[in-house]
């Protein structure tokens, strides 16, 4: 095989993978035949559903090893307008392994119909793609198109839920917002083509360097927001919550996790290139630091399991761009390994949600699903399943910042390159801010530990798989704080590689 | 296989039946001790490996874990005479321990705890001795702590276990305090490596005392001495020296078993350890090695006397440990680099095979008391008499068997110019032993010698005793008493493996031979002679009295009873002194810090309220908020 399909390896397979979804969702099982009876079309569509489920697990493995299989690849693609290094690559294994865990997670998921969750595997895989993408984008151009791809697999993905309901409005809500924030990512992205009379981003940091202005600063702030919204960081997360509460729960699982290493990655790249401004050091700190107290002080009022994740999530963003506010190689390695921790933190914070999703009526009395998950519903969860409470333990624990765990480590790695960079008030704020979201994290492990379980509440039988996950993520989460040298000297070579090119 | 590979498996080995066990293999009690004993049998070959082919100049593997430009951590193992030599130690009565434990834990329902805690303890007791960096050693330390807390309290539905568990942990972390401290002081005074980072590594802080270059003034006194006496705490806590002992006694709330690893034979000894594994740094201050001796020697006698009148077996046992915890660390702190070694060895010894017999002796008499058990059981079981005259006579010191000649070792170091105040007080402590030693196996073995005896029971006992082993089933008798004749055999074996421990710590055999024709160990068989011809007289002759010469003096007899009142002490630190500081800390804590605290609560849940109250889910709201936010920063951009 030739480099340029080498180089092209993971996207290659997954693109082949979403082929194959694509007529598992479209193919001869799923068209309605009127003489057909019911019963018998039910089932034809639960078998395409399964054979989805599979194949979709399968191709996610064959991607992941065909990512490692190219993580040594280098050099630029399609005439420039992408580029492989080992920066990308290496984010490529994390998203290949984020959507891998994803379908691991959603085989069979409950809260949609048979008929439609090929199309959530197939979705899933376009997401993934346009993230890779995304991560290898030399041209603005491709950058767009790389953004858009991950996103409209998304805005397809949030409604995917069986019956109507509120998810819906969500839905729009979140499409129109998208759109809105895309305008404005291409109206930065216009002014700096005309700064720079190029739509190559080398270039454009060149020409960027050589004439810091005032508008430069603002096309770049502009540019960056299409991203924002992606890693949903105040002022850009409105959608967080309501989408994350309402969507069914593997999508949810899907957004809160592997989609936000994709946007962290596309930042890091972005900065790594050369598009940095040093006015952008106050600004993303500022962001940053507004974004991790709102998201804070937002989650201690939640009721409901899956709007604290969404506003964790918002504070926890803050966290990952205070790292790239510090404009250094160190803090840069920091936040990406601060991203991988938080993938897999939240891998395991969704098994609980799925896993719980699987017991509960999900049904309104008007037919609409009910994808919430209030945390009165997780009381009783350690007597229940004492799997489920292990890996929210982790999960809440890891997120918390608690050793032995990886988010223990990947905060430490951030605060130290922060305040090597001199960055004392900033950690102060930050370190002030994690003291609140103990609380809240805690709150609900009391729920799961503490208090007894509902009436009428009976044992979840987890099968083998969610064990299975249980043991791996977790195992990797204490492992990695452990020994987070396994790592990081390669995040490490990664930014240093990309500064130096 | 490498011995980086052996010494993995021999820390790691234990640790993954624990962990194992926490992940659910707990529900299943009989895979958890099977796991348990494999595991344990895996670490024990570990610690044979590593001695065996353990290179001339030692062997260190190390992988740096944690690192700021300031200082690093380092874990790994480092092998060197010593450490290989306590391994074993460790490795192999771990491994006695459990097998034991099959027959004693037979019936307790809670089975699967207790031996992956038990595993939990072997690992990380086996991390206190293969550390190469002292901050491992610390975190293996506070593990071994944990794990000495859970074993004491492992019948938690009794009040009096959990109450000494909680004891032991408080007294102990006391200690550790001043340890942590030590090796903060420790860590700023180290010579900076290259790179820039300082460390605590063991090889390394020994080649610095070596070469001077700790030396300095700190608060008006020498660093050695400061860091010394600092580090002196934490071992004086764990290994349970005056004033830190009190917990020992009541730490016999825990399994027999327990006991005779943690409390006697292992962990307790950890503090010993690390004095011998520091040595250097603490004899380079007179004032540090003046003090260790001298709260050594004054604990010596002082736990023996209470060891003398106390009626309780295990109790007694304890006590004696704390004593001979004392010879051990004297004969360090006299500067003696074998002898407290030597002595650790063969008290592991003889200690866990009197525990390990007193727990058969338990076991049958359903009571620990002396007098009850000699009534019920006496010297009908076998095994365990054997067990208790081996040890007994060990402990007391009779020529030839293994207490005597480490301890011969140990008084020979004190016998010279300069240390005879404490030679006088190691040889009463002696005497004491044998006084105490004697008293033990004679009141339980000679039960029927005693003149207002109580023959009318005998044949009632007989039945109960007949009743209890039917009871107990056979198996679990034979597995106890086999491990006990076992480890008799291997005790009186145990006093003439000195040359070869010697020969392995690298050291000339000379040091450990005694000389027989010395005006020392005729003074030591005379103290011997003493002690226990008192004890004797007093309950092991036809027609003795069986109460103690003491019982003529009541203040000092209900003194030693009840530990020289050390408890009513700590109590009354405790209730005066820290509940003074509390009610002060109190008014502090509801006046000041609550009300500030429950006002940053208030805040930051109205904060939430408000925060949240952004949601007001129309759409326009929030594009123009984010619009909003975005145009402010580029004009405080502009501004700027």
């Amino acid at each position: 095989m030739s480099g340029i399909y080498l180089r092209f390896l993971p996207e290659l397979g997954l693109l082949g993978l979403a082929l194959v979804l694509f007529f598992i969702a479209v193919g001869p099982g799923q068209e309605a035949d009127e003489r057909e009876p019911a019963d018998s079309r039910r089932k034809r569509l639960i078998r395409a559903a399964i054979a989805g489920d599979r194949v979709a697990l399968v191709g996610g493995g064959v991607v992941l090893i065909l990512a490692i299989l190219a993580v040594r690849q280098a050099g630029p693609l399609f005439f420039g307008a992408y580029r492989v290094a080992l920066f990308s690559q290496v984010i490529k294994i994390i998203l290949a392994a984020g959507l891998f865990f994803n379908i691991w997670l959603a085989q069979e998921a409950q809260s949609l119909a048979p008929r439609e969750r090929p199309e959530l595997m197939l979705f899933l895989s376009l997401s993934t793609l346009g993230m890779m993408m995304l991560v290898s984008a030399d041209e603005l151009i491709s950058f767009y198109v790389a953004l858009e791809i991950a996103a409209y697999s998304l805005y397809i993905l949030v409604p995917l839920t069986r019956g109507h309901g509120d998810h819906n409005e969500a839905a729009f809500k979140y499409f129109l917002y998208g759109a809105a924030t895309s305008a404005v990512a291409l109206f930065g992205m216009s002014i700096l083509f005309g700064l720079a009379g190029s739509s190559s981003i080398p270039q454009i940091a060149t020409a960027l360097s050589a004439n810091p202005s005032t508008l430069a600063v603002t096309a770049l702030l502009l540019t960056l927001g299409g991203v924002f919204f992606k890693l949903a960081v105040f002022p850009f997360h409105f959608w967080a919550p309501d989408v994350y509460q309402t969507t069914s729960h593997s999508v949810a699982a899907f957004i809160a996790g592997t989609s936000k290493v994709g946007a962290v990655a596309a930042l890091l790249r972005l900065l790594l290139m050369g598009l940095s401004l040093d006015q952008l050091y106050w600004l993303l700190g500022a962001l940053a630091l507004l974004s991790m107290s709102y998201g804070n002080l937002a989650a201690l009022a939640q009721r409901d399991f899956k709007r604290l994740l969404a506003y964790s999530g918002v504070a926890q963003g803050g966290y990952i761009l205070l790292g790239l506010a510090a404009l250094d190689s160190a803090a840069y390695a920091a936040a990406s390994y601060y991203a991988i921790a938080y993938l897999a933190l939240m891998l395991l914070c969704f098994l609980v949600v799925i896993e719980l999703g699987r017991t509960r009526h999900g049904v309104r009395a008007d037919g609409s699903t009910d994808n919430s998950l209030p945390i009165d519903a997780l009381g009783g969860l350690y007597s229940r399943s004492p799997w489920l409470a292990l890996a929210l333990m982790i999960g809440l624990l890891g997120l918390a910042g608690v050793p032995p765990t990886a988010g223990f480590s990947g905060k430490w790695f951030l605060f130290k390159a922060i305040l090597d960079q001199g960055g004392f008030w900033w950690v102060l704020i930050a370190g002030i801010n994690n003291t609140i979201a103990v609380y809240y994290y805690l709150v609900v492990l009391k729920a799961a530990y503490v208090t007894p379980a509902a009436d009428g509440a009976t044992a979840i039988e987890t099968s083998l798989w969610p064990r299975a996950l249980t043991l791996s993520v977790g195992l990797g989460v204490v492992v990695l704080g452990i020994a987070p040298q396994i790592i990081m000297p390669t995040l490490q070579a990664a930014v240093s590689a990309m500064i130096g090119s | 296989m490498s011995l980086s590979q052996w010494g993995l498996l021999t820390i790691g080995a234990p640790l993954v039946t624990f962990v194992l066990f926490l992940l659910g293999v707990g529900r299943r009690p009989t895979l958890t001790v099977a796991l348990s004993l494999t595991t344990a049998a895996l670490a024990c070959a570990g610690t044979w490996a590593m001695a065996i082919t353990l290179p001339e100049a030692g062997y260190q593997a190390t992988t740096p874990w944690a690192a700021t430009a300031d200082f690093s951590i380092h874990l790994g193992i480092r092998l060197t005479g010593l450490s290989t030599a306590m391994g074993l130690v460790v490795g192999t009565i771990h491994l006695l321990v459990q097998l034991y434990s099959l027959g004693y834990m037979a019936t307790d329902p809670a089975q699967a705890r207790y031996f992956a805690v038990l595993s939990l303890f072997a690992s990380a007791m086996l991390s206190v001795v293969y550390a190469a960096d002292l901050i491992q050693t610390f975190i293996a330390w506070e593990l071994v702590g944990l794990s000495s807390y859970l074993l004491i309290g492992f019948w938690n539905f009794k009040p009096s276990a959990a109450q000494a568990a909680k004891k032991a942990f408080i007294m102990t972390r006391f200690g550790d305090l001043g340890l942590f401290l030590g090796l903060a002081l420790l860590m700023l005074n180290m010579p900076v490596e290259a790179g820039g980072a300082r460390n605590l590594l063991i090889a390394l802080i020994l080649e610095a005392v070596a070469n001077n270059d700790l030396a300095g003034n700190l608060f008006g006194y020498d660093q050695h001495t400061v860091i010394g006496l600092l580090l002196l705490c934490g071992i004086v806590g764990k290994s349970a020296q005056f004033p830190l002992h009190s917990w020992l006694p009541d730490a016999m709330e825990g399994p027999t078993p327990v006991s005779a690893l943690l409390h006697s034979a292992t962990m307790v000894a950890a503090g010993v350890y690390l004095f011998a594994l520091l040595q250097p740094l603490f004899l380079a201050s007179s004032i540090t090695s003046t003090v260790a001796l001298g709260i050594a020697s004054f604990t010596a006698v002082m736990a023996a006397g209470v060891a003398m009148v106390n009626p309780d077996m295990k109790r007694v046992l304890a006590w004696s440990s704390i004593s001979q915890l004392s010879f051990m660390l004297m004969g360090l702190a006299a500067g003696s680099e074998v002898a407290g070694f030597f002595h650790l060895v063969t008290h592991a010894g003889f200690k866990c095979l009197l525990f390990l017999s007193a727990g058969i002796f338990i076991h049958l008499a359903h009571s620990g008391d002396l007098t009850e058990i000699g009534r019920k059981v006496g010297s009908r079981s076998r095994a365990a008499s054997l067990g208790l005259l081996v040890g007994a006579a060990s402990l007391a010191g009779v020529p030839a068997m293994a207490g005597f000649m480490s301890k011969e070792v140990i008084l020979a170091q004190l016998h010279q110019p300069g240390y005879e105040g404490f030679y006088w007080l190691a040889l009463l402590g002696s005497a004491m032993t044998a006084y105490y030693a004697t008293r033990m196996a004679a009141v339980i073995l000679r039960s029927d010698s005693a003149a207002v005896s109580h023959h009318r029971d005998t044949e009632q006992t007989k039945q109960e005793v007949d009743h209890d082993s039917n009871h107990q089933g056979g198996l679990a008798d034979s597995i106890m008493a086999m491990t006990v004749v076992g480890l008799a055999l291997v005790t009186l074996g145990l006093g003439w493996l000195g040359p070869q421990l010697a020969g392995h710590l690298g050291l000339d055999a000379e040091l450990v031979a005694i000389d027989w024709d010395s005006m020392g160990v005729g003074l030591a068989v005379t103290a011997l002679l003493a002690g226990g011809g008192l004890a004797w007289y007093d309950y092991g002759r036809t027609g003795a009295y069986r109460e103690g010469f003491l019982s003529g003096l009541p203040a000092i007899e209900a003194m030693l009873k009840d530990g020289w009142h050390m408890d009513r002490c700590w109590r009354w630190v405790s209730d005066k002194i820290i509940a003074g500081l509390t009610l002060s800390a109190l008014f502090i804590d509801r006046r000041a810090i609550d009300r500030s605290i429950d006002g940053v609560a208030d805040g930051a849940r109205s904060g939430g309220v408000l925060a949240a109250s952004l949601q007001s889910g129309r759409l326009q709201w929030y594009l123009s908020l984010t619009l909003a936010v975005l145009a402010v920063a580029l004009i405080l951009l502009e501004w700027k």
